[in-house]
């Protein structure tokens, strides 16, 4: 029974409208690639601390991924949930634009 | 349309203005991430295909790493065509970039590898392989190269890529090392089989060493037997000496027998002296300190003086004397030591005449022309007991006679031969003996032939002169300087006829005194050897105030540097000890004549 509980908090938190699935389509080991993996990475530990899931592709390795997402440039970051979709594109240095695309406010004052 | 569905419719196109307002700030983010260069590829749908573009600044570290590493990059296509290379290839190969795009890699690898090669590259267009080849370069080096293939994905220039590593130095290293080891092993080889020379060698001289330790051993019995047989042979003549004497002193005898006595003591005396003057020629000969001196010389006449000396022995042993002339009378003179080629002479009669009791002995002479330089051989035959085969090389050594216990009983101390090979030795020939035990010997030897024309030969004299006082002009007066009594005594002796007063001084000082007090004196006889004040310093003094009396040095040293110092220090003659009457009496005549 104990499964079924956690299951349901699983699901509980990750239907909840604070947790973000995100996912960063880079091209290798680019430059803007790596730096735009390393640019998330820092902002979601300091805004979505603990409720995030950050999912790298790499579209040299998986080119049929872009399909679909509608993905015109590498690196893109997209905002999978909470609905609605967002996409920011660069290598997420503007933290600023990066938190307007993922429906987040500035920390005010830092 | 009520109030509540205006709002509701109002609210949905908000939200939609909303939204669209957002998908335009997305857009624009997009084109200004371009332009910012914040993105490095760019995706392209094509016929429902998704293809990615990489744009150029993002390969950008990518080519400087392959163009700057140390490494040979290459691609190659499908065929094996070299379709792209890094500077570093490049520089590796030595081949212009312009020849070498375009053209087939297994053209570059030597031919014992090219099919090493075509199987790398095969794997290589499908999966990652490594292995080592050699490649002929521009300047036609064979370099190794450590080839890593990695196939490459498609729709990029090249089918497969090679990187390249130079791995020359370090093959030559090893090719070094592995000579290096070979030439250690080499020198190991050659090392080893020098110390076992070496101590081949060493056991060699191992051998040597022993058998120089038996000679010396042979040489010390040789030495030993020496000094036994000398002991006798110094004692037999000593005692009768001795011997003799006693009779001489104790008895009343007529004066017949007292002559016969004094005849025995005489040749014990001549016997003693002769075994010592052959010692004393054989350490000189030994010691270098004989000079050769040549001079015109003619054989003939040496053989008849020969003759002429030992005829009167040989008859008494009732033998004869033969003489074989080998040569023209006109090609006997040479030019030799006359006085070496004598003592050879008459050391070889001596022995033939001591060791025969019957039949001839033959002296004879000839010439050896077949040789670059022409030799002189002399023979000297007897047909007395021989030599056994296997002493005729060892009797010309010193100390050796043949062995003598059961055979003969014959005086000598077997230093005859030693000084003949000296001798003959010192004038450059050789000396050899032919014999068959019990049937008589032959002597051979050889000295240089070197004809001269002068004929004028000086006759040995060793005569005795009866008309000595004949001849000289006056009686002497005579001063003996003599530290031993009985050498005074003796020389007293024999210039007694001549003189008509001896004195006697028994040290230099007492000589210097005597003569300063008779200046009359005409002759000195000047012992070498005396303490405090020698002969020489003695006649050096004598000569400061008297530059007229005959000194005549006398002493038992037969060293030519004692008749030169005698010389040098005033003395006009040199005589060796003991004084024989002939010899002086030779000198008196040469002195004493001449003034009158």
């Amino acid at each position: 029974m104990k499964a079924t509980t956690l299951k349901f908090e699983e699901n509980t938190i990750e239907s909840s409208r604070d947790y973000y699935r995100l996912r960063l389509f880079v091209t290798g080991s680019t430059p803007n690639s790596v730096r735009a993996i390393a640019n998330i990475k820092k902002i979601c530990e300091e805004y979505l601390n603990g409720r995030y899931e950050l999912d790298v592709v790499d579209l040299y390795e998986k080119p049929n991924l872009a399909k679909g997402e509608q993905i015109m440039a590498a690196p893109t970051l997209i905002k999978k949930h909470p609905l609605p979709l967002r996409r920011v594109i660069g290598n997420m240095s503007n933290t600023e634009r990066v938190l307007f695309g993922l429906d987040l406010k500035p920390k005010s004052g830092i | 349309m009520t109030m509540q569905t205006i709002i509701k419719s109002e609210k949905r196109l908000l939200h939609k203005n909303e939204e669209l307002r957002h998908r335009l700030k997305e857009a624009e983010d997009t084109l200004n991430a371009i332009r910012n260069g914040e993105v490095d590829s760019i995706v392209v749908s094509h016929n429902g295909n998704d293809k990615i573009f990489t744009l150029v600044s993002a390969e950008t570290p990518y080519r400087v790493i392959v163009e700057q590493m140390n490494e040979g990059a290459i691609t190659l296509s499908a065929e094996g065509v070299i379709v792209y290379c890094n500077q570093r290839f490049l520089k590796l190969i030595a081949i212009p970039h312009k020849k070498i795009l375009g053209s087939y890699f297994s053209d570059l690898v030597v031919e014992e590898d090219k099919a090493k090669f075509r199987i790398l590259f095969q794997h290589g267009l499908t999966r990652k392989i490594d292995g080592m080849i050699r490649c002929i370069t521009g300047d036609v080096q064979t370099i190794y190269l450590n080839l890593l293939l990695s196939p490459l994905p498609p729709e990029i220039l090249g089918d497969t890529c090679i990187v390249a590593s130079d791995i020359s130095k370090l093959k030559h290293k090893e090719e070094e090392l592995s000579r290096s080891n070979e030439t250690l092993e080499q020198r190991v080889i050659e090392r080893t089989s020098k110390l076992t020379r070496a101590l081949e060698e060493l056991s060699i001289s191992n051998e040597n060493l022993i058998v120089a330790k038996l000679k010396a051993e042979e040489s010390d019995r040789q030495k030993s037997a020496f000094l036994a047989n000398m002991s006798h042979e110094i004692r037999t003549p000593m005692n009768a000496i001795l011997g003799f004497t006693e009779l001489l002193k104790k008895h009343q005898l007529p004066v017949e027998r007292q002559q016969r006595y004094i005849t025995m003591i005489e040749k014990g005396g001549e016997r003693l002296l002769n075994i010592i003057n052959d010692l004393i020629d054989l350490s000189k000969i030994e010691a270098g300190q004989l000079k050769v001196n040549l001079e015109s010389c003619n054989i003939k006449e040496q053989v008849e003086y020969i003759y002429t000396f030992f005829k009167p022995e040989v008859d008494q042993k009732k033998m004869e004397i033969i003489i074989h002339k080998g040569l023209p009378e006109k090609d006997t003179t040479i030019l030799t030591d006359r006085e070496k080629v004598l003592a050879i002479l008459s050391n070889l009669v001596k022995n033939a005449i001591k060791y025969s009791d019957k039949g001839a002995i033959e002296i004879g002479y000839y010439i050896k022309r077949d040789s670059i330089t022409p030799e002189m051989i002399f023979f000297v035959k007897d047909a007395g007991i021989g030599i056994p085969q296997e002493n005729l090389e060892s009797i010309f050594n010193r100390f050796e006679q043949v062995d003598n216990s059961h055979v003969r009983h014959c005086e000598g101390v077997g230093l005859g031969l030693s000084i003949v090979k000296g001798y003959v030795e010192m004038l450059g020939g050789k000396v050899w003996a032919e014999s068959e035990f019990g049937n008589g010997s032959t002597f051979y030897f050889t000295i240089p032939y070197n004809r001269t024309e002068s004929g004028e030969i000086k006759i040995p004299s060793d005569i005795v002169s009866a008309e000595v006082t004949a001849k000289i002009r006056k009686k002497l007066k005579i001063l003996i300087v003599e530290d031993d009594e009985s050498s005074a005594m003796l020389q007293a002796e024999i210039v007694e006829k001549q003189s008509r007063e001896v004195m006697f001084a028994v040290n230099g000082y007492m000589a210097v005194s005597i003569l300063k007090k008779n200046p009359d004196t005409d002759l000195v006889l000047m012992d070498i050897n005396m303490p405090f004040m020698n002969g020489f310093e003695t006649t050096r003094q004598i000569r400061v105030f008297n530059k007229d009396v005959i000194i005549i040095a006398q002493s038992v040293h037969v060293f030519d540097s004692d008749r030169e110092k005698s010389l040098e220090s005033g003395c006009d003659a040199f005589m060796v000890k003991p004084l024989k009457r002939a010899l002086l009496n030779e000198m008196l005549i040469k002195y004493f004549s001449k003034k009158g």
